[in-house]
């Protein structure tokens, strides 16, 4: 049923988001925004390599919005804290 | 759908839940962090179960309606819109007829006038080939290898029922796909050939498409089953 682009990102996600975790897990991160942000940067890295054939509609945009606003909000907060000192 | 995505992501989100709650119990920020990030993982590959299609189904659905186009001009031209469709097997070679001439073994292939009326006919070939055969019209057979046809090997629809009442068998097709759907409102479309040629594979016989038309949830054909 799944087509090997589903299968390619699937993959390619979820080892990212793995190496990444373990990764900044092992480094000692604490910030739980820090997991969250690359967790999203791994999303659109994984999603622009493999392009799994995704039907337009209410699902995908809704997915695209929550990620985009997630960094967002994770950026504007790290920016913040920067401009407050 | 891709239901084993679905599955897989729904059991990621369970676990990432459990671990979230343990890191708020423990108070610790990098295993919250990590489940979190999980969760998400989850929650992405959840969405993407109902969003992903197989890639080349986007092209067949956009080539069934062309097809489906250009089949309905030319009986629109020959004027065979009263016409039926038409199952027929002839020897080994199963094909399908658009004509209103009572005697379909008679045709030949391709696009003729017989007795003054027009008529299409084209080979079937390995469509639907693997097809199990039924003995006889038992109700309850033929609905079970018409659903794993229709329903387990071509996923047209979720459900099906059958009726047999004399030579008749009316068909009754439940939650069917819906790119296939869309095109169900053509003279010829996909879903009442694809039921023609199954009928006609797991019978073994001439069928006809008598009557179509929609039920609640789904869409029904009457076929005449020749002996």
């Amino acid at each position: 049923m799944s087509s090997s682009q589903v299968l390619r990102f699937s993959l390619l996600y979820t080892g990212l988001v793995a190496l990444f975790n373990s990764t900044l897990l092992l480094l000692g991160e604490r910030r739980v925004d820090a997991y969250l942000a690359v967790n999203v940067l791994s999303f659109y890295v994984s999603y622009s390599l493999a392009r799994p054939p995704t039907r337009p509609g209410a699902a995908m945009t809704a997915l695209h919005i929550l990620l985009l606003t997630l960094f967002a909000a994770v950026v504007a907060l790290r920016v913040y804290e920067v401009l407050t000192g | 759908m891709n239901r084993a995505l679905a599955v897989l992501g729904v059991n990621v989100v369970a676990v990432s839940v459990l671990a979230v709650v343990y890191g708020l119990y423990t108070q610790d920020t990098a295993i919250l962090g990590v489940a979190l990030s999980v969760s998400l993982v989850g929650a992405v590959l959840l969405v993407m179960s109902f969003a992903t299609s197989e890639a080349v189904l986007g092209s067949l659905v956009e080539y069934a309606e062309l097809a489906s186009r250009a089949l309905t001009t030319v009986v629109e031209d020959l004027d065979l819109l009263r016409s039926r469709l038409l199952v027929v097997a002839d020897g080994g070679e199963v094909r399908l007829a658009i004509a209103r001439t009572p005697d379909p073994g008679s045709l030949g292939t391709g696009i003729g006038v017989r007795y003054g009326e027009p008529y299409i006919s084209f080979p079937a070939g390995r469509v639907l080939e693997g097809a199990a055969v039924v003995a006889g019209l038992d109700g309850r057979s033929l609905e079970s290898a018409l659903s794993g046809v229709l329903v387990d090997s071509l996923g047209l629809c979720s459900r099906v029922v059958t009726e047999v009442s004399g030579r008749l068998v009316r068909v009754e097709l439940y939650g069917i796909s819906r790119p296939l759907e869309r095109m169900c409102g053509m003279p010829v479309n996909p879903v009442n050939v694809l039921t023609a040629v199954a009928l006609a594979r797991v019978t073994g016989r001439a069928v006809a498409l008598a009557e179509s038309g929609q039920v609640a949830g789904g869409r029904y054909a009457v076929f005449e089953v020749f002996s």
